[in-house]
Formats: C-alpha cells, sequence, structure tokens
C-alpha cells in the first residue's frame, strides 16, 4: 500500500527554457495515473522527480507523506531500491546480462530470497512473453523485447510504486494492452500506485486518472 | 556485497578477452621477475658445476672468457686456435691428463666436437645405447641431439660445411653414428662428438681417394705430375676405403680450440698454472671458477638492470591496465546510472567496480602463480638449453 502526492512542483532544466509547473497530483493505494502531453511536455521529468531522480526547484514530493526532499539521498535510493519499480524510456537494460539476470538485479541488491524472486520474475517473463528469452543477453533482444523486459524488470520485486516512462512505445497493438494490463492490474493487485507516461491516448482511457501535461508546460 | 560481487563477477566472465588480457598482462609482469631469477638460479647452478669439474683449461691467449665458453659449452669463439704441440707440451710437462677438444665445426646447428675418449670419462658420461667411436668418421650424438633428430646407432650425420663456395676448404663428411649417449642436462647433451682426428679430417687436413697407382690417375704433362680430374675424393669413411685415408703436414701444427687439463694434484696445478703466467706466451691455462664466478658477477649486475626495466615497464603496463579500467568505467558510465537510478546504493557500485578490478588482479595472479611454478618445474631444463645455445 503506497500513497503518492506532489504540490506546487517547479522545475526548469538548467541551462534550459524549459519549466515544468504543476499544481498538484495525487495517487492514493491502488490508484493509477497516466500522465499524457505531447513530446516535450515534461512526462519524464513528472516521473523523474516523482520518483526522486531529480530534485524539484520548488514545492514538494511525498511518499507516504513522508517528503523526498528531508530524506538524504542514500534514503532516497533505498526507497527507490526497496519500494519503486521504474521502466525508463530507453529500457536501460545491463546488456551484457542476460534477461533472467536483467530482472532480479533489485531482488539481488535488496538481498531478497532468490527461490522466490525467480519464482516472481520467471512468471513476469511468461505473462509479457519473454520467457523464452530468459538467459539471451539483453543485447541481442528487439527492441520490443528489451521494452517487454524493462516492464517485468520494475515488477519483478514487488513495488508498490510503479514509474513506467512511456512502456508501450516500442510495441504493436496486442502487446502494448498486454503490457498496459499487467501494470494495472498490478496496481491494482497489490494497492500501489501506477504513473505511466504515454502518447497513446487508447491506453490512457484505461486508466482512472488522466494527467494532461499539455497545460502544465510553461 | 554477494550482489556486488555477482554483478563484477558477471561482468569479467562477460567481457573475457578484456579480463584475460588484463590477468595475462598482470600475471606476466609478476612472474617475469620471478622467473628470470629462477631460471639465473638453475643457469648459476649448472654453470658452477661445469666449472667445478673443469679443473684448468689451456687455450690462445686472450679473452679467457670466450675459452671458457669454448671448452665447456663448445661455443665458436673468434679466439685463434692453438697447435696441437701445445697439447703434446703440456703433456709431456707430467703434471697430469689433457684432453684436446676441436669445435670448430657443426652439424646441423650442433657442434661437432673432436677430442679423445678420455673426454666422456672424465665428464662421467655414458652411453644410452651403441658403442663409443673407434675410427675415422665414427661419432656419438648427445642425448638432445638424438632425440631431436632421431638418430641411432648405425645412422649417420653430415657435418656441415662451412663456405657453400669455397670448394677447396672443408667438405661435409657422412658421419657413423655409434652411439648415444645418456642424457647428463649439460651441454654435452646437444653435441656431437668424434675422434679429434674426424675433426681434421672434416678440417681437411686429412682426406681419402682412389689409388693414385692405378691406371691414369697421375700423368705427366711438361714436366709437372698432374692427378686426373675424375680423382674420386671419398666424403665418407668406410671399412673399405679407411685404409685410404691420410694426413698432410706435421700433427703438431694441427689446431685445436682448447684443452682440458686434469692435474694430479694442487701441486701439480700450482706448477702448471705458473707455466703459463708468462703473457708473451701464445697459450694459457686458465681456471674456469675464477671465470665463472666473474662471469656471474656481470651476470647479476646485467639481472639488476633487466629488473630494473621490467620495473619500469611494468609501472607503465600497470598504468595502462589502471587506463583501461578507468576507460572502460567511463564506457560503462549509463549502466552506472541506470543501477543509481533503480536505487542501488553508492557503496555497492564502488564494490562492485573495486571487485572487479579485484578478480582480474586475483586471475592475474592465479596466471603468476601457475607461471612461476611452470618456471621453477622446467627451469633446470631450459638453463641447460639456454647453456647449450638451444
Amino acid at each position: 500500500m503506497a500513497s503518492l502526492s506532489a504540490e506546487n512542483l517547479r522545475f526548469r532544466h538548467p541551462g534550459g527554457g524549459f519549466q515544468l509547473c504543476l499544481e498538484s497530483v495525487e495517487a492514493c493505494p491502488g490508484k493509477a495515473l497516466a500522465v499524457l502531453g505531447p513530446s516535450g511536455s515534461g512526462k519524464s521529468t513528472l516521473l523523474r522527480l516523482l520518483a526522486g531522480l531529480l530534485s524539484p526547484g520548488a514545492g514538494r514530493v511525498c511518499v507516504d507523506g513522508e517528503d523526498l526532499r528531508a530524506m538524504t539521498p542514500a534514503q532516497t535510493r533505498a526507497l527507490r531500491l526497496r519500494r519503486m519499480g521504474l521502466v525508463f524510456q530507453d529500457f536501460a537494460l545491463l546488456d551484457h546480462l542476460t534477461v533472467a539476470e536483467n530482472l532480479l538485479l533489485p531482488a539481488r541488491f535488496l538481498g531478497l530470497c532468490m527461490t522466490g524472486a525467480r519464482e516472481r520474475a520467471r512468471e513476469l517473463a511468461e505473462r509479457l512473453e519473454v520467457a523464452s528469452f530468459w538467459d539471451r543477453p539483453a543485447a541481442r533482444l528487439s527492441q520490443g523485447e528489451r521494452q517487454r523486459v524493462a516492464v517485468a524488470r520494475a515488477l519483478a520485486h514487488g513495488p508498490d510504486l510503479v514509474f513506467a516512462d512511456e512502456p508501450t512505445a516500442s510495441l504493436d497493438s496486442g502487446r502494448c494492452g498486454l503490457v498496459t494490463d499487467l501494470l494495472l492490474r498490478t496496481c491494482r493487485e497489490s494497492g500501489g500506485v501506477l504513473v505511466m507516461a504515454t502518447h497513446d491516448a487508447r491506453a490512457a482511457a484505461l486508466f482512472p486518472a488522466n494527467l494532461n501535461l499539455g497545460d502544465a508546460r510553461a | 556485497m554477494s550482489a556486488a560481487l555477482h554483478l563484477a563477477f558477471l561482468h569479467a566472465a562477460r567481457q573475457r578477452a578484456q579480463t584475460w588480457l588484463l590477468a595475462g598482462v598482470l600475471g606476466l609482469m609478476m612472474a617475469v621477475p620471478f622467473s628470470l631469477r629462477v631460471l639465473l638460479s638453475a643457469a648459476e647452478t649448472q654453470m658452477r658445476s661445469r666449472a667445478e669439474l673443469t679443473p684448468q683449461v689451456l687455450g690462445a691467449r686472450g679473452s679467457a672468457l670466450d675459452l671458457l665458453l669454448t671448452a665447456l659449452y663448445f661455443k665458436r669463439q673468434p679466439l685463434p686456435r692453438i697447435e696441437m704441440r701445445a697439447v703434446r707440451e703440456a703433456r709431456d710437462a707430467g703434471q697430469g691428463s689433457v684432453i684436446p677438444l676441436h669445435a670448430r665445426f657443426h652439424c646441423q646447428g650442433a657442434p661437432v666436437v673432436g677430442t679423445e675418449l678420455d673426454y666422456f670419462e672424465f665428464r662421467g658420461l655414458r652411453l644410452d645405447g651403441g658403442r663409443w667411436f673407434a675410427r675415422l668418421g665414427d661419432c656419438v650424438v648427445g642425448a638432445r641431439v638424438a632425440a631431436e633428430r632421431g638418430l641411432k646407432p648405425g645412422g649417420h650425420v653430415f657435418s656441415s660445411q662451412e663456405q657453400v663456395f669455397d670448394l677447396a676448404g672443408s667438405h661435409p663428411l657422412k658421419m657413423r653414428v655409434t652411439g648415444v649417449l645418456a642424457p647428463s642436462g649439460t651441454a654435452d647433451d646437444a653435441a656431437v662428438f668424434a675422434d679429434i682426428k674426424t675433426a681434421w679430417l672434416i678440417e681437411g687436413l686429412a682426406h681419402g681417394h682412389d689409388d693414385l697407382a692405378e691406371e691414369d690417375t697421375l700423368r705427366e704433362e711438361a714436366g709437372n705430375t698432374v692427378a686426373n680430374a675424375a680423382l674420386r675424393t671419398f666424403q665418407e669413411v668406410t671399412d673399405e676405403n679407411l685404409g685410404s685415408f691420410h694426413f698432410h703436414g706435421d700433427p703438431d701444427s694441427f689446431p685445436v680450440s682448447a684443452a682440458v687439463v686434469l692435474p694430479r694434484g694442487k701441486k701439480a696445478e700450482a706448477i702448471l698454472a705458473g707455466r703459463y703466467l708468462d703473457e708473451r706466451l701464445p697459450v694459457q691455462l686458465i681456471r674456469p671458477l675464477d671465470e665463472f664466478q666473474s662471469l656471474m658477477d656481470t651476470l647479476f649486475r646485467l639481472e639488476r638492470l633487466v629488473l630494473m626495466v621490467l620495473g619500469l615497464v611494468s609501472a607503465g603496463a600497470l598504468a595502462a591496465a589502471a587506463l583501461v579500467f578507468a576507460l572502460s568505467f567511463r564506457l560503462r558510465r549509463r549502466e552506472f546510472r541506470t543501477l543509481e537510478d533503480i536505487g542501488v546504493p553508492r557503496s555497492s557500485l564502488l564494490a562492485s567496480r573495486a571487485l572487479e578490478i579485484l578478480l582480474t588482479g586475483a586471475l592475474g595472479v592465479v596466471i603468476a602463480i601457475l607461471l612461476a611454478s611452470l618456471a621453477a618445474w622446467r627451469a633446470g631444463e631450459w638453463a641447460a638449453l639456454l647453456l647449450a645455445g638451444g
């Protein structure tokens, strides 16, 4: 169970003209939020702010009511590793590791029981149709396969806050639905929070709440 | 820590070429100085033992080291040779035995040593098969020569011609192998031994040919006695043509590379040494152990120099290895950024990088231990090869 909130967020990229302004975002346990907006509208930036990967110039982000700014960098990292699942826009897989090794990476650093973690990772891989590549190095996967592995890695250690940055961008419509369904169901079942950035209006329609960033960019 | 170790191990295992290359360089850096020391030590032991067993050496005046290498290791040196007369005079002094050595020619790279049968007794050499040489054209081969060329008693070897276009010079002689020496782990393993008269035969001081008295072999032309160009000279000594071989010139003037002198005792040794102190004499008598000591002093100075150079090269290689790691980590910045973004603690990331270096270093140590063990195990054999010029 997790809750996430952000208030009066202001962020400006150093040296750039881009500025993100957001009055408030709130997600209670089990809630999924789709973040929409054209390219360059700040979807990825918002996700990184919410995940604590970027610090806002003003405003605050709270996880379970705890302000991320009050945490030390080590505490933020520990929070991300323990409770967050991140799907990066460029997948960010470790190319020399196999699919299995990539999926088990967070669990290994968390010191979880590897037998259980392996079972869960295997189940996710099967649901996302990448189990047949279990022992294949990530470098030898197609874009679509890499994207699904990235989604599986974000969910493999059972996080209750999932930030997915365009997790269906490289997928066909069938698998797009598969990934969106899996993310939403996991969020619902775990009572966690899902924030997903997407261009896909059909995928966004499946979410109970949408946030359009077209207006948030200054 | 276990996750960092796992990640480091996976990276090292997946980047095999880079890991092995770096570990190999590190291993060599550690193993070479040790191996060099072991090899030098083995060479020193072998050289000292051979020098200790050779009380005195007679040879042309000049570099004592050259004479030492000729008499003990059959190296062809630029030293002038002495005449057999000097050997006879040393014998006539009645202070001990004198064994002549003729080491000018080669047989497929192995020195052909002309000597006398006493040499084998003096060196304690035994036959592994066959018998000692008994007549002109016979030879006994060292163990390594026999093994490398597949020689057995009853086989043949040819002496190498010194110069292809020197028709009037020495000619190859087909020698009969009568015996093979048992391995001794010394320079004797890499030599072909024949009677000194056989060495002089190769040198062209003796020859065998058809009977000149037969038919038209000789004829008178304008007051000169001329031999027929069809006169057949023998390139092999056989039981049939042995009688036709004969020497030309005074045997006292025949060349000898060096001679091993075995004095009867300490007094005889001193008397003999005194006989050759006069620097105006064309011959000198050296004590190999003294020359060996001066050679070793030079070698140890050289070793220190080589180790110093190796130290500099190692420092360079270490810097290059550090650069490779630094560049590799820089190239993998995105990978580390991903791990940071996922939330992997910075200490784990640093540990993972350190462990990668440690794993490569550990592999380097294993390689170094293996190389050093190999060097220690085979040092004696390699030193013998080195000393025999193999």
